[in-house]
């Protein structure tokens, strides 16, 4: 166990030094997520006042967008200097390198939902701050979700042809429930008394979500990065 | 080719000639009138798409953990027919729903979930032929999400909204109803092993020329 | 919202169905269960109007296009639903025939090919 977690965690902080050199993905991705932002309040919002409960959809469209952006880029950077073959020749745990690639997107994730939780807000005058315990909780388990079927989805598309556009082909059927459930309970969380009951169901819908999906990338990564 | 397949594709041929008789023959339903004798199609349909996608599920995830070759086959040849048979579901269904419903779709659970397994197939088949090579591992993988994709879509498009006409309806249509429709559902069936058949030997018959190639260049 | 339920109810003798809230946000889903026994299916004409009236006007929509009145089967003629339906599964079937032949004899004709290749190529 101790062997796995320290794979995991080799990963994860290899990802991060090399991420932090140039901030690449984190500066485009980011503000990919603001001008996408910025398109659904030109579209949408009219004579100053915005569509009513368009500030979950808009939200979770944006994770999804940036999202993808951030899965390709990352895998892309790995397949150009051949990183990760290396990874998967070095004798470690296949799932161990799954886990810590994982924890790198929610990460990045996480940290482009603080910049767009406050601008969908401001934009679309959404009370989204006012449970920030649980928006915290649906954006971090939607997120997991996503990130996990993502990672699967783009680290088996590093050796395809036309990578770039399968990626959201192939992902975003996959991620359907998420999108509904992280949508809906956002919304549900934006009604001017919360309804905790809903959002409990769906943040229970989540964590199943994660927890099934985690489990079946653990155990077809290996099968599927075998050449 | 095997020796059933001829025989099948005239006995298919002469199904698919008498169904249309049998529907016409059929009585209107009494509401809906006209409209219903789209439900002999839409549902034997529906009820091959399913199929369709079940066999492409279970040979995909056969193939993914060391199966034959030919499983691989199968779940490609499967995925066509899902797409087939999903496209003619997805047409037939909102053509029924203009009339019944008063629209042409609803976010209904049967449908949303039919829609997104479809649309998984297509991106299935999307992978298959523009991933290049390995992309028979990664779409059977895809195939193993998107299965265990279904039952999420199900809880969240159902705890979202639901109208459609439950399947328990079905055993209770009396027999003038009941013959057609059943009718139709094996002539479906039997249309749908036969394409599959067709279809895999297709890939078998690639998967030969593919080798003799090989072959001449060594 | 209301229209859909009419709908629903309408139809819940014949099909059994299970209606609900297709409209807006709420989440409490109405059940509409018909008993739908076989009788009632041709024998239930009287049904839809009797229930038609214990309902309350229709009010307003959020989701969906309304028919303009009911009942919806004087509204639209199905026959052009039903021919557009029944042609396209029989183009759609035979599109596919015709595909999958073409290209298996596509393959065929290049098995072939390579074929006399190999045996010109082995008798030289």
């Amino acid at each position: 166990m101790s062997g796995f977690s320290r794979t995991v965690w080799l990963v994860l902080r290899k990802d991060f030094t090399v991420e932090v050199r140039s901030l690449e993905i984190a500066y485009t991705m980011l503000f990919f997520a603001v001008s996408c932002v910025l398109i659904f309040a030109f579209a949408l919002v009219q004579e100053g006042r915005a569509p009513e409960g368009g500030a979950a959809g808009i939200l979770w469209i944006a994770v999804a967008f940036a999202g993808t952006l951030a899965l390709g880029r990352t895998f892309e950077r790995e397949r150009q200097s051949e990183t990760l073959r290396a990874l998967l020749l070095a004798p470690a745990a296949r799932p161990a390198v799954y886990v810590g690639k994982l924890l790198g997107i929610v990460a990045l994730l996480l940290a482009a939902e603080m910049l767009l939780v406050p601008l969908v807000a401001l934009l679309f005058q959404a009370p989204l701050l006012a449970h920030p315990v649980w928006l915290a909780l649906i954006l971090v388990t939607g997120t997991i979700g996503f990130a996990a079927v993502g990672t699967l989805f783009a680290a088996m598309l590093v050796r395809a042809r036309s990578r770039d556009v399968l990626l959201p082909v192939l992902l975003y059927p996959i991620t359907v429930p998420v999108i509904i459930a992280g949508v809906r309970a956002t919304a549900a969380l934006l009604q001017p008394e919360m309804d905790a009951a809903v959002i409990r169901f769906w943040l229970a819908l989540l964590v199943t979500f994660d927890v099934v999906f985690v489990t079946l990338s653990l155990w077809t990564f290996e099968p599927l990065m075998t050449d | 080719m095997k020796k059933w397949f001829m025989p099948a594709v005239i006995v298919c041929g002469l199904m698919f000639a008498i169904a249309p008789v049998l529907i016409a023959g059929a009585p209107y339903e009494s509401t809906m009138g006209l409209v219903q004798k789209i439900f002999y199609v839409h549902l034997p349909s529906a009820w091959t798409f399913l199929l369709a996608a079940i066999i492409c599920g279970v040979a995909s995830v056969r193939y993914l953990f060391g199966g034959a070759a030919r499983q691989d086959r199968l779940a490609w040849a499967a995925a066509e027919l899902v797409v087939l048979f999903g496209a003619i579901t997805l047409v037939t269904g909102p053509l029924w729903a203009r009339k019944a419903w008063g629209v042409w779709w609803q976010w209904d659970v049967r449908l949303t979930a039919s829609l997104m397994g479809w649309m998984v197939a297509v991106a299935y088949l999307m992978l298959r032929r523009y991933g290049g090579p390995g992309s028979d591992k990664l779409a059977a993988g895809l195939a193993l999400f998107g299965m265990a994709n279904v039952p999420f879509i199900y809880i969240s498009v159902n705890y979202w909204r639901t109208i459609h006409p439950t399947t328990n309806v079905v055993p209770t249509l009396p027999t003038s109803f009941g013959v057609p429709l059943w009718f139709s559902a094996v002539s479906f069936l039997l249309l749908f092993v036969l394409l599959l058949r067709v279809r895999v030997r297709l890939e078998e018959q690639r998967a030969k020329l593919d080798a003799m190639y090989l072959s001449m260049d060594a | 919202m209301i229209r859909l339920a009419l709908l629903v109810v309408m139809f819940a003798p014949i099909l059994g169905v299970r209606g609900a809230g297709a409209a807006g946000d709420s989440v409490a889903s109405t059940f509409v269960r018909g008993a739908g026994p076989a009788g009632d299916l041709i024998a239930s004409t009287g049904g839809p109007a009797v229930m038609l009236a214990q309902q309350p006007p229709p009010q307003q929509q959020d989701e969906f296009i309304p028919i303009d009145e009911l009942p919806a089967q004087d509204q639209l003629p199905a026959a052009p639903l039903l021919v557009a339906a029944y042609s396209f599964v029989v183009l759609a079937l035979f599109a596919y025939v015709v595909s999958v032949g073409r290209r298996l004899g596509r393959v065929q004709q290049e098995m072939e090919r390579l074929e006399s290749d190999l045996k010109r190529g082995g008798r030289t």
